[in-house]
């Protein structure tokens, strides 16, 4: 991982000093702090001025605005999103379609900011579907079978955080790469979730438990809760990923982790942690869709481990580990569900839809890319 | 149930129609009538169908009106529908509905807009579920949507008949006989009720196999989250087990070849099996792949749905029989079906497209049929 850092472009090189900065700051702060893990008092007022620096970087309000490394992903959806309007004739900026498509980007959405997040710490995780799939089935299954949804929910986390503890401690204590050791428990629990089910779909029919309808209930006329789910978590790790140490540490350990292990950082356990958020956040997705569709079926999740990690890769997370944000992984993942219905409300082939995903991840790959090398280029 | 003809004959049964079997002749009629008079026909098979309000007469009639003319409907600017299904992108039983749904915006002169799920997505619901919403924000003419879930299209299909929109269900409906609730509101179901299709295909396996009490069946199934496929699953046991015969459920996978080797292994450890029960093409292809691997002779082969792979073990007596439901036409009837419902305001109604038995003994009288109707 780290190799790959060193030998790769310029703006990966640039990033890896962001990471050294970033993950500088979290070192001192973990000699302020007693608990560092915890992202203690210390670390959350030391840790924000490193990244900062690095990112506004000098200039006029325009220049530090167009440095700004989501901006261009941003400027991007905005004009699919102008470019749909106008195709659509009006159909595509309505509160319908921003419906649908808020209830699709919610699922994908808590899935990917687990994805991102661990990305950003340079690791994969292709297990997320299944494991989307067998939690929420679980969960299924007792709500079905009249347990409380409340003990159903409980126990989807705990398989959510089960299987991420799994992907850890087989990624990081059996040093097999996270690719391959998540690739093998994604077929894992694909197998495991149709021998236990045996293919059937669960389905709970009306009354909705009032904590599926907390979960993906509409409020308002076309808008679901699981909106709010989404966003909230999104916020909540993305606060954790930028303005703690354990954030910094996630940077650190993604952008080079030999230097952020001789720089004192708890490397093992920040890892095993970023799969455990993962794995949780997977579970949880599968709840919300639980809640959203009123059943599961073990081939639901089916395209999550990819969509997430191409909503992250447009977002801006870097294959390599230690740069992305945040931001950048909400936007990705609205990106991605924008173009399916966009295309199709402005009367093109949905055939097409695929090829056009594919052509914005690689321009949003070059444009992260270049836009790295400019930052850095300009900072130097 | 009553069986409308015998196992040799090409005929349709509807469930619960004393007009069921005109329908099936109707049906073969309306298909042929698709690829013989062709495009240059489609307008005056609308202005057929404008004059009359029977529907089985509507058929019937339709491949006659041999003069192309100019159809006589009310005014209209150019229709719009939106075909949503959760069918793989390369499974050839969708490629041909959606055939079908493309000939009959042709004929009509319509706009077919085909809305499909990645390859990735292909068990995916919600991403039916999110095509559909989308289609329903298009506010087009008409919608003909697959319903996989019981809940999960409730809010879309609400949503659409309260904006209006014309939805007509094919193939997979929420319940088994394809009655709309008020759960699921839309207005006709195309397809066929794949529980008794099951039941059916069941009873005639033990009557054609000789099948006796106490005797092992293996049931492949490609693809266990299909609601359809379960419900044939369960048709199958509800008419074997009575019998006493033992029926095993052996999942495989939508691969061919993956989904060999798995047959395979069992049938090497299961040396008893009596016969085997596929819910698909790509179960037939599995099965007798399986048994040409082991060099296993004399277990026969019984299941569901045509492909032009299945036409060809019929022919060679690799498969016993299996029931067609007529996916051309299912794409077919939906699309026509909603542009009767714009034009002339008829109401949609429920068409049962199959179960149809193709044996050996009829497939020589009705491959050509199948050929033509675009497997």
């Amino acid at each position: 991982m780290c190799e790959a850092a060193e030998g790769s472009t310029t703006g990966n090189r640039g990033s890896s000093e962001v990471s050294l900065r970033t993950m500088g700051s979290g070192f001192r702060s973990r000699e302020a702090s007693s608990a560092p893990t915890s992202g203690g008092p210390g670390g959350g007022v030391v840790a924000p001025e490193a990244p900062a620096l690095s990112r506004w970087g000098s200039g006029s309000p325009l220049t530090r605005l167009v440095r700004q490394r989501e901006f261009g992903i941003i400027a991007v959806g905005v004009v699919l999103f102008a470019v749909f309007s106008l195709a659509s004739s009006g159909t595509f900026d309505s509160f319908q379609t921003w419906g649908g498509i808020g209830s699709s980007a919610a699922e994908l959405g808590i899935v990917s900011v687990g994805v991102g997040f661990l990305m950003i710490s340079g690791e994969f995780d292709l297990s997320v579907g299944a494991n989307f799939a067998f939690a929420a089935l679980v969960m299924a299954t007792m709500v079905h079978d009249g347990y409380p949804p409340i003990e159903g929910l409980l126990v989807d986390l705990g398989i959510g955080i089960g299987i991420g503890l799994l992907n850890g401690i087989v990624t990081v204590f059996l040093n097999i790469p996270s690719f391959i050791a998540t690739l093998g428990t994604y077929f894992l629990w694909s197998a495991v979730v149709l021998i236990v089910t045996g293919g059937t779909t669960i389905t709970i029919l009306p009354p909705t438990p009032t904590l599926l309808n907390v979960l993906g209930g509409f409020i308002g006329d076309q808008m679901r809760s699981e909106i709010l789910w989404w966003l909230g978590i999104a916020l909540v790790v993305g606060v954790v990923l930028h303005r703690t140490v354990t954030g910094n540490w996630i940077y650190a350990i993604g952008g080079k982790r030999m230097a952020a292990r001789e720089a004192g950082v708890a490397v093992a356990r920040t890892r095993v942690l970023a799969f455990v958020l993962c794995g949780m956040l997977a579970a949880f997705a599968g709840a919300v869709q639980l809640a959203h569709l009123g059943s599961m079926s073990a081939g639901y999740g089916s395209a999550y481990q990819l969509e997430a990690i191409a909503a992250s890769v447009v977002g801006g997370c870097a294959l390599t580990g230690g740069r992305g944000s945040m931001v950048g992984i909400v936007v990705g993942t609205v990106i991605l569900q924008m173009l399916a219905s966009g295309l199709i409300l402005s009367g093109v082939s949905p055939y097409w839809y695929q090829a056009v995903v594919g052509i914005i991840i690689i321009v949003a790959v070059a444009m992260h890319t270049r836009i790295g090398a400019v930052v850095h280029g300009a900072e130097s | 149930m009553r069986r409308g003809a015998g196992a040799g004959n090409h005929a349709w049964r509807g469930r619960g129609g004393g007009g069921a079997r005109l329908l099936g002749v109707a049906a073969v009629v309306v298909a042929l009538g698709a690829w013989f008079v062709g495009v240059a026909a489609g307008p005056a098979l609308a202005a057929s169908a404008h004059h009359t309000t029977s529907k089985s007469a509507r058929h019937a009639e339709s491949p006659r009106a041999k003069k192309p003319k100019k159809a006589k409907l009310p005014k209209h600017g150019k229709l719009t529908y939106y075909f949503v299904s959760h069918g793989c992108p390369t499974t050839t039983f969708w490629v041909n509905v959606w055939n079908g749904a493309r000939d009959a915006g042709k004929q009509f002169g319509v706009n077919v807009k085909i809305l499909k799920v990645t390859t990735a997505q292909c068990t995916n619901v919600s991403a039916v579920v999110t095509l559909l919403s989308t289609a329903i924000a298009a506010h087009p003419n008409g919608i003909v949507a697959t319903v996989e879930s019981p809940t999960a299209f409730s809010s879309a299909l609400k949503t659409a008949t309260h904006d209006g929109i014309p939805v007509v269900v094919m193939n997979t409906a929420p319940t088994n006989t394809g009655k709309p609730t008020a759960t699921n509101p839309y207005l006709a179901y195309i397809g066929q009720d794949n529980y008794t299709a099951g039941v059916e295909a069941g009873t005639e396996a033990i009557k054609l196999f000789h099948l006796k009490s106490g005797e092992p069946v293996v049931i492949v199934d490609q693809e266990p989250t299909n609601i359809s496929l379960t419900a044939r699953d369960k048709g199958i046991e509800a008419a074997m087990g009575p019998a006493g015969i033992t029926t095993t459920v052996v999942n495989t996978s939508t691969t061919v070849s993956s989904g060999t080797s798995v047959l395979s292994a069992y049938l090497t450890t299961h040396k008893t099996v009596k016969a085997i029960m596929e819910l698909g093409p790509t179960g037939a292809q599995q099965a007798v792949g399986a048994l040409k691997a082991d060099n296993l002779k004399g277990i026969p082969i019984g299941g569901f749905d045509l492909s032009s792979t299945v036409l060809n073990y019929i022919k060679r007596g690799l498969v016993g029989f299996t029931l067609d439901q007529q996916p051309y036409l299912q794409g077919y009837y939906s699309v026509e079906e909603l542009f009767l419902r714009s034009t002339v305001g008829a109401a949609p109604v429920t068409i049962y497209t199959g179960p149809a038995f193709l044996t050996p003994k009829n497939v020589k009288k009705l491959g050509k049929f199948v050929t033509l109707t675009g497997y």
